[in-house]
This record gives C-alpha cells, structure tokens and sequence, in this order.
C-alpha cells in the first residue's frame, strides 16, 4: 500500500514538475524568439505587396532598427511615394512627407488607421503590448513549418493585458529560435489574423525567414506579404540616428 | 335696468346662449390645452438631452474644451464637487476624468471619447444608467469594466463581456494602453452619442492616464431646471478662472429649437383665438338676424341706440363669464390626467413608433398662464360682439317690426 | 338658399375663415420643419443620395464609384431632381503646426456644390472656390483650432484610394460658417481636381446627393433611380435612411402638430356648429310650414343637408384659394424672425425666417377635413328636422 502511494505521491509529483518545467520552458523559448528580433540593430531592404480582391499595390523600402523601440524606414518606390519618412521613437510615430516638406507626429486618433496601406496597423507597429510579459505561454504541439520542426506555443494573454485576443497560438522553429507562424484568435475563438513567416535563409550573417505574410483571415483576397531583400544585423547605430531631423535626410 | 334684461334675455334663448358659451369655453380650453401641450413637448426635448448629456450646469477648464488634452483639469476640483454638494439648490453633482482615444476589437478600431466616472455619482447626474439594454452598469466589484453604446457595439463586432482595448495618451503625452470588459451596453435616443462615448469607472482611467484624483469635468444637476441661470451666473462670479456653462451654452442647438417653439405657440394661439373670434361673431350675427323683431321693437318703444349696443355687449359679457370656468374646468381635468397619464406620441404615428422608443408628452400647465390665456380668450370673445352689436343697430325699427 | 343671402353668406364665410386658419397653421409648421432638414440635409448627405454599393456603412475612400455618364444623364432627365452635385468625401487629418485634427474633407465641383446646399453663401473670409483653384475652404470653428486665417497653408495628410498615402498642403481661400458646432468644428472643402489629387483616386467620387422640390416624392424618385440603375453597383439611399435620428425628430414634432391641428379643429367645429344652429332655428317657421303643407320630412332634411353641403364646398374652396397667393407670398419672402430668436437661429444651420410650405396637398388635406367637419354637423341638421313639431315650429 504504502508503495503505490508512494509512487503515486512522486508520480503526481513528477508530473507537476515537469509541467511546471514545461510551462518555464515555453516562456523561455518565447523570450529566446523574441530577444532574437529585440537585441538587434538593422539595416535592411524590403519590398512590401499589398493584395486587395481588385487591385494590389508593391512599395520598396528601406529600414533601420535598434531593437524594438526605435526604427525609421523610408519609401523608395514607386516614384510618387519616394522619400516618405516613417519614423517610431518607443511609443511616438512620425511622419515626414516629402510633397507637403512636413513633420507631422502621429495623434492616438490615427493609431488604428492601417500603416502605410498594408494590412498592418500603426498601433501593431508601436506595439503597446509584450510578448513576453502580456501572456502566460504553454507548449501544446510540435509541428513541422517550412521543413523544420517547431514548437507550437499556445500564447493566453493575462487578464490586465491590454491586448484583444482572447489566443495566440505561436510556432516557434526549435533549431534557431524563429518565430514562424502566429495565430490570432477573438473571443469567440475564431481566427482573426494570421502572420506567416517563409523562404527561410541566410541573410547577412542571421537564419530569418525572408518572406512575411500578414493574413486577415476573415476578409477574402488580402494579405499583406513583406519580402526581405538585404539585411546587414548589428552594426552600430547610436539612438541619436532615430530623430526627426534625420527624417528629412534619410536614403 | 340693463342687467335685467340683458340676463332675461340669455335665458330666453338658452340654445343660442348655450352655443356661445360653448364655444367661448372650448376656446379657452384650446388655448390652455395648446400651452399646455407645447411646454410638455419642449420639456421633453430637453429633459432627455439635458438628462443623458449635459446636465444642468458643468464646469471645466477653459482650455479643455478646444483641446481635451488631460492636463487641462479643473484646479481644486475635488474642493468645488464638496461645495457643490453642500449647495442646496443642488440636486447631484459628478466629477469626470475624460479623454479621448481609440477603442479596439479583434476587428476594428474607432474613436471614442472616454468617461471615467464613479457610478455612484453620475447615476443621480446621468440617465444613461437607464438605458442599459444589456448587462449592468457597473457593479463595481470588478476592475477595468466598460460601458459602450450598442451602435458602438455593433460597430466593433463584439458582446457583453468580450474584451477591448483602449488606447491613449497619458497625461505625459505618452501612449497607454489598457484593456476592459464589457459589462454593460447602453442605448439612448442619439445613436452618434452611443457610437462616440463609452464609460469606465473613475479609478481604472485615471490610473492609465496618470491624472490622481482631478477631474476635467464636474456635471451638475439642479433641483429646479429653471434656476440653471441663476445658479450659473453665481457659480461664474465664484470662479473666474473656470469654465461654468448652463446646458443652454454647451448646446445652442438646443437653446434654439425651444426658442423657436416659444414664438411657434404664440403665433397658433394667435391662430386659435382668430378661428375662436370668427366661430362668436357668426353665431352672435345669427342672433341678432334672428332677433331684428326684439330689437326693431325694443327701439320703438324708446330704448336708445347706446343702450341696444350696450345691452348687447352685456350679454357677451355674461356669456362669457359662463363660458370660462367651464373652460377651465375642462382644461383642468384633461390636463391633469394628461399630466399623469402622458400623451404617448408614438401609439399615434406608426413612422415614430419604429424608432422604438416611447416619445410621451406630458402636458404641463403653468399658473402663470392662467391669467394671460384667461384674459386673451374673454378679450376676444367680447371683441366678437362688437360687430354684431353694431349690425343690430343699423335696424330700422318700423322694417323691425313688419317682420311679425 | 338665395333667399337669406345675409345668412348664406355667414355660414359660408365661417367655413372660409376655418379653412384659412387650418391650412395657415399647418402650412407654417411644415414650412419650418421642412427647411430645417433641408438645411442639414443639404450639406451633407443630400435628399437622397447614389453612392456605391456599401459605403455608407464604411465610408471608405475605396468604395467609390467611376464617373459615369449614363448615371448623370438619369438624373439630369428625372424632373423631380432639382439639383444634384458629386462629391469626393474622405476622412483626414488637418495640421498646422503642432495641432492636428481629423476632419472630413470634400472635394466639390463648385458651381453644383452651390446649387444643392448653397455653400457661397456661408463664407464669411475670402471667396468660394473655382474649379480651378488650389486652395480650401476651411468651416470656421477648424481655421480657430488650427490658428489659421486666410491665405495660411494647412497640411492635410491621409489615406488614400487603394492604400496610397494621401499628402497635401493648401493656401487657405475662405472660410465658411456652419451651424452645427460639430461641423464647424471639423470640415473642409477642396475644388474636385485637387481632391481627387490628394486622394489619388482620378476620376471617382464617393457620393451624388441630390436635391429634390417635393419631399412627398422621396420614396417614389429614389425607387426610379433603382429602377433605372440596376446590376451598377450603386446603392440609393434616402435621407430618412441616411440620418435616422432627424426622421425622427421630424416625425415626432409631425405627430405634435397633428395634435395641435385637433385642438383647432375642434375650436372651427364649434364655429361652424353655432352658426348651424342659429341658422335651423331661424329657419324653423319656415320649415314648420314646409312641413305642413306636405313636404316630407326626409326630403326636407335632404335639401337642407344639400345646401349645407353646398356652402361648405363653396366656403372650403374660396378659402383655399384665397390665402394660396399670401402663402406663395411668405414662401419667397419668408417672415423673419427678430431679435434674440433671429440671433439663435443663426446660431444654428438655418437662416432667421419662418418658411410656408406651398405644397399643395397641405391645402388639399385642410380643405377635406373642414369640409367633413361641416358635413358631420349638418347630420345634426338632419337629427333636429326630425324632431319639429309642425305646430310649435309655425309658431314661433
């Protein structure tokens, strides 16, 4: 008698453990993911293709980052657009916009309106909630995405979150940390956006998935998909880059 | 002498007495009941606008109002909200953290001015926590709930209890963010009010905003609407520096439909009192027509033109008197179970009816127009005599008489 | 009837003035509340509107529709369309300086824009917009937010048809008054050409509102254009659809007047009703002595009735006619309003007068309802015929 409790007694407390190991474990490799993208500094080069049911739009920019907080990306193509300056200083955006020659800083009025025209909004860019901090993470799955096998983490976002999902489910490749895929579900558990990360290579240096597909599920024949041309990672840039003065100057 | 035979004469003729008093005494309810109902249905537009938005009185800084930048609160808010309270005139007082900023869902986003409140205080200021359609309005037992409009609701594609985020700038200028449960959906008479306006409670945004305990805007509820004015300009003297503004400043639009009315009702009472004038003189005409032999015959034995003329007006006069207490009495007793009951408009027009709400009427009569409708309606009525009076002394009594 | 000219005349005459003051009453209620939603209705959504399908619900800058010949053509040849005008309507943000606000900015053509809401008329600083211009028009309650006069450059920045970012920066060459604070406050007008620049949606527009005389045919016009516009694309939609909450309003204050029509009437009924019967009880000798040598009772009341009935048509019908010319009067040159009621309405969309209506119906409605009051009372003549003792009626 004594034996089996025994057993069961360590059992049950194996089990908790290694759930408790489990659940650390998810949040590890979150934060393993997502440091990957935040420690960076980057300069790269990409072209974004906006598909609508009638109609799709493609503009190339350029980009610099550091880290989460600050990035400024100017318009290359097409012509009409050229030179148009968006520039994120931790939770401020601006704009700089060659035709008019003004700075004009973005109100909270303007947050939901889409960025740039892609399926992307400003407020996704400024991204007033973590990853990291915003969800408690448990892994459910191992799937294979992009011939590599992934965990898939499912993402529930704590109760004071600012955040309106009710889910994130995310696939996370378990060789080089890579987040690619994520599921956005609403209350109602239905999926609402979907972002895919494919063409998984080696570029400047770093494993990044080369092409970002930005999907709402719920609207047919759109998508974002953002394609990394050149990128060169961890080259010094000082935060004093990141101004509004720079703004005007940026190539 | 006149007396007695203007007297026996109404009685000889108890019909025609009886027309005339009749309709001296519907004129007179009409005028009232008009009056009467015209005031309900301001009184009405006013009230729900008045109860769901502005309140009687508010106060703000100055600058708030062009920019509803949180830092612009009311200096020493708190102290005015306790001197507010302790004021007898006043009925209710709320103080309000306000700003504005965007509401999302796992759809869409939309622009929203945001209220923090405290439940307790805007229910005695505010209607909207009557108009909840679905839910609660707030029970206070938990953090971060919100109060949305259902057009708002719908917009966003979400129920009670989904969540949302409600992003902003605190008081520092920088973004914040928080999310917040839907705990109740609210449904008043201006559909832009539901898109545009949700409530949260006092603690949660001024938490996010970073503004303590300030407020940017105290909502006063007098208990005598009238006295707004009065009260006002007192409130102004006390605070220069501030913003104090009756609803009729916070709303011109509104100042003006019941100005607009006021002239309106003059110009049907003018209407009424033609139509009451015109229905007198014809059937005071009939009368003396019908009586040319009285008065052919009157005149021959040696009454004098005047003293016809007189004898005449008399008999207005008398009819008259009779007419307006009944006028009032009717009026009194229709109004007063209208006043109870109400009119419900929209059990008459089908077109109203599929709005969904009730628009009731309740007609409101003021003693102070009493006397002025009294006087109007007796003015005319006796003014209705002359004509017919005068007629009645164009006779020439031997053509009087061979009417027999 | 000849016979009492005096007394027909009376009784005619008392049917007369109650038609008057029926249809003088109403007239000026409608009137009023007629211009009132032409005044907001105008500026922004039109009587009704042709737009494509579904935009109402989004307003978005993409669901706009092509210029289309056939369309304009329709609406040109539709008599009961009085004006129409195009417009490209988006939202934007307004800046100068470090003050931005969103605001609804429209690009017009000029000269339709005028003859659907009369926006020249609103200026207050500079001048109206040309269709060549590259100026705006800022409402007056914006320019003071945005510190702006005339000839300043206000930027406006947006989004765009089909997600181009949309730019601009504009001289500012007049400024108009509106009367609805919240318009005030945030709208703007640009000449189309330049609209359609900022936008970069080249020749589209996000709305057609149109202006009709007769309210009475909103719904018969609107399904006409569906009719004739089917498998476009286009969605019509009436002003009550657009703007429900000012039906409403309408409505109510509609369902107010009708209650007030009720109290005159019974105030013309009892006009009416008095001269009835001072007129039966002139009249009794003599039908006393109809009835005594042998007329039938019911052919008695018959032809009175007949004569009642005569006289109210007559009464009904000079009156109508009478005040139509004072009506047509007041609706050109509508009464003003004075004093602190005249600077109120200022205040508000509308100008200081009080409109008359001069649709007909009105006066075709006031005409029915008098007439059945003087016919149900003369049943009462009907009633008291019945009732005449021949001797006592001889006698007196």
């Amino acid at each position: 008698m004594k034996t089996i409790q025994h057993i069961l007694l360590t059992g049950s407390a194996l089990v908790i453990i290694s759930s408790f190991a489990f659940a650390q474990n998810a949040k590890e490799i979150v934060t393993k993911a997502e440091d990957n993208i935040k420690g960076l500094s980057s300069v790269t080069e990409m072209t974004i293709l906006i598909k609508r049911p009638t109609w799709s739009r493609s503009m190339s920019m350029k980009g610099w980052t550091k880290g989460e907080q600050y990035s400024m990306i100017v318009v290359t193509a097409p012509a009409k657009d050229a030179g148009t300056v968006f520039l994120k200083r931790v939770k401020e955006i601006w704009n700089w916009l060659p035709n008019i020659e003004r700075v004009v800083k973005l109100p909270p009025s303007m947050m939901s309106q889409s960025w740039m025209g892609t399926d992307l909004t400003n407020d996704d860019l400024v991204k007033a909630s973590s990853r990291i901090d915003d969800y408690s993470h448990k892994i459910v799955g191992d799937s294979v995405i992009e011939g590599r096998k992934c965990w898939k983490i499912e993402m529930i976002p704590l109760p004071a979150a600012a955040v309106v999902w009710s889910k994130v489910n995310m696939w996370i490749d378990q060789k080089d940390y890579l987040e690619l895929r994520l599921e956005f579900f609403d209350e109602d558990n239905k999926l609402v956006n979907v972002m895919q990360g494919s063409d998984i290579r080696t570029m400047g240096g770093h494993v990044m998935p080369v092409k970002l597909e930005m999907i709402p599920v719920q609207k047919k024949g759109q998508e974002t998909v953002i394609t990394y041309n050149s990128a060169t990672f961890n080259q010094p840039i000082s935060v004093d880059f990141f101004t509004t003065q720079n703004m005007k100057k940026a190539k | 002498m006149l007396f007695k035979i203007a007297w026996r004469n109404i009685w000889r003729n108890r019909t025609r007495s009886l027309v005339v008093i009749a309709s001296v005494a519907v004129g007179l309810f009409a005028g009232m009941f008009m009056m009467a109902f015209f005031q309900g249905a301001v009184k009405q537009e006013i009230d729900s606008t008045v109860e769901t938005q502005l309140s009687h009185m508010q106060f703000h800084n100055p600058a708030f109002i062009d920019d509803k930048d949180a830092n612009y609160t009311i200096y020493n808010g708190g102290a005015i909200i306790d001197i507010l309270k302790k004021d007898t005139k006043v009925k209710a007082v709320s103080g309000r953290v306000i700003t504005t900023g965007m509401i999302s869902s796992s759809s869409t986003a939309a622009g929203v001015e945001i209220h923090g409140i405290i439940p307790g205080d805007e229910k005695a200021v505010s209607s909207i926590s009557q108009d909840i359609v679905e839910g609660t309005y707030f029970t206070g037992l938990k953090k971060n709930e919100i109060v949305i409009g259902k057009k708002l609701a719908e917009k966003l594609a979400v129920k009670l209890h989904n969540k949302i985020v409600l992003t902003f700038q605190s008081k520092s200028g920088d973004l914040t963010a928080g999310s917040f449960r839907i705990a109740g959906i609210f449904r008043s008479r201006n559909s832009t009010f539901d898109e545009t306006t949700v409530f949260t409670q006092f603690g949660d945004l001024a938490g996010l905003l970073g503004t303590g305990n300030e407020v940017h805007e105290i909502a006063v509820m007098l208990k005598d609407g009238k006295n707004a004015e009065q009260v006002t300009k007192m409130y102004k003297k006390e605070y220069p520096l501030l913003l104090v503004q009756t609803w009729k400043e916070l709303s011109p639009q509104i100042a003006l439909l019941t100005g607009v009315m006021d002239q309106m009702m003059y110009i049907i009472m003018g209407i009424i009192l033609l139509a009451l004038m015109f229905g007198i003189i014809n059937t005071m005409l009939m009368a003396v027509l019908e009586r040319q032999r009285e008065f052919g015959m009157l005149m021959a034995i040696g009454m004098n033109k005047p003293r016809v003329f007189f004898m005449i007006l008399l008999e207005s006069v008398m009819l008259t008197c009779a007419g307006i207490p009944a006028g009032m009495l009717l009026t009194i007793g229709t109004v007063g179970y209208l006043a109870k009951n109400g009119i419900d408009l929209s059990s008459i027009s089908q077109a109203l009816s599929q709005f969904g709400f009730s628009n009731i009427i309740y007609p409101d009569l003021e003693q102070s127009m009493f006397i002025p409708v009294i006087l109007m309606t007796a003015f005319t009525a006796i003014l209705s005599a002359i004509y017919p009076a005068i007629k009645a002394l164009r006779f020439k009594p031997a053509e009087a008489i061979h009417k027999i | 009837m000849w016979r009492s000219r005096r007394r027909t005349l009376i009784t005619i005459s008392s049917i007369f003035f109650a038609v008057i003051f029926a249809i003088l009453m109403r007239v000026a209620v409608v009137g009023l509340f007629e211009k009132l939603i032409g005044d907001t209705v105008s500026l922004t959504s039109g009587y009704i509107q042709v737009h494509h399908s579904g935009y109402w619900e989004n307003r978005s800058v993409d669901s706009t529709f092509e210029d289309n010949p056939k369309l304009t053509a329709i609406l040109n040849r539709e008599k009961e369309v009085t004006a129409w005008t195009p417009r490209l309507e988006s939202f934007a943000l307004a800046s100068s300086g470090n003050r931005t606000k969103g605001i609804m900015v429209t690009g017009i053509d000029p000269e339709k824009e005028n003859s659907v809401s009369n926006l020249s008329k609103k200026i207050i600083a500079g001048r109206y917009l040309t269709g060549n211009d590259k100026g705006i028009i800022l409402a007056q309650g914006l320019a003071a937010y945005l510190k702006l006069k005339l000839n300043d450059t206000v930027v406006l920045i947006g989004q765009g048809y089909q997600g181009n970012m949309a730019s601009g920066k504009y001289p500012i060459t007049g400024i108009a008054k509106l009367g609805i604070p919240e318009m005030n406050k945030g709208m703007a007008w640009l000449p189309m050409a330049a609209a359609r620049d900022f936008l970069s949606t080249g020749a589209r527009y996000t709305s057609i509102s149109i202006l009709i005389n007769n309210q009475d045919n909103l719904d018969a016009l609107k399904q006409s254009i569906v009719n004739q516009t089917k498998r476009e694309g286009y969605e019509v939609m009436t002003w009550k659809q657009m703007i429900p909450e000012l039906d409403q309003l309408f409505q109510a204050k509609m369902v107010q007047n009708e209650i007030m029509s009720g109290v005159l009437y019974l105030v013309i009924a009892f006009g009416i009703f008095g001269t009835i019967l001072m007129m039966l009880n002139e009249r009794l000798h003599e039908f006393g002595i109809l009835i005594a040598i042998g007329m039938k009772k019911g052919i008695l009341a018959g032809v009175v009735v007949m004569e009642m009935v005569l006289m109210s048509v007559v009464g009904v019908v000079l009156g109508a006619v009478c005040i139509y010319p004072l009506v047509l009067y007041y609706n050109i040159h509508p009464i003003k309003l004075t004093g602190d009621m005249g600077k109120s309405t200022e205040l508000y969309n509308i100008e200081p007068v009080i409109q008359m209506s001069v649709n007909i119906s009105n006066f075709i409605i006031q005409g029915y309802v008098v007439l059945l009051i003087a016919i149900v009372l003369s049943l009462y003549a009907i009633f008291k015929i019945h009732k005449i003792k021949v001797i006592e009626a001889i006698n007196s």
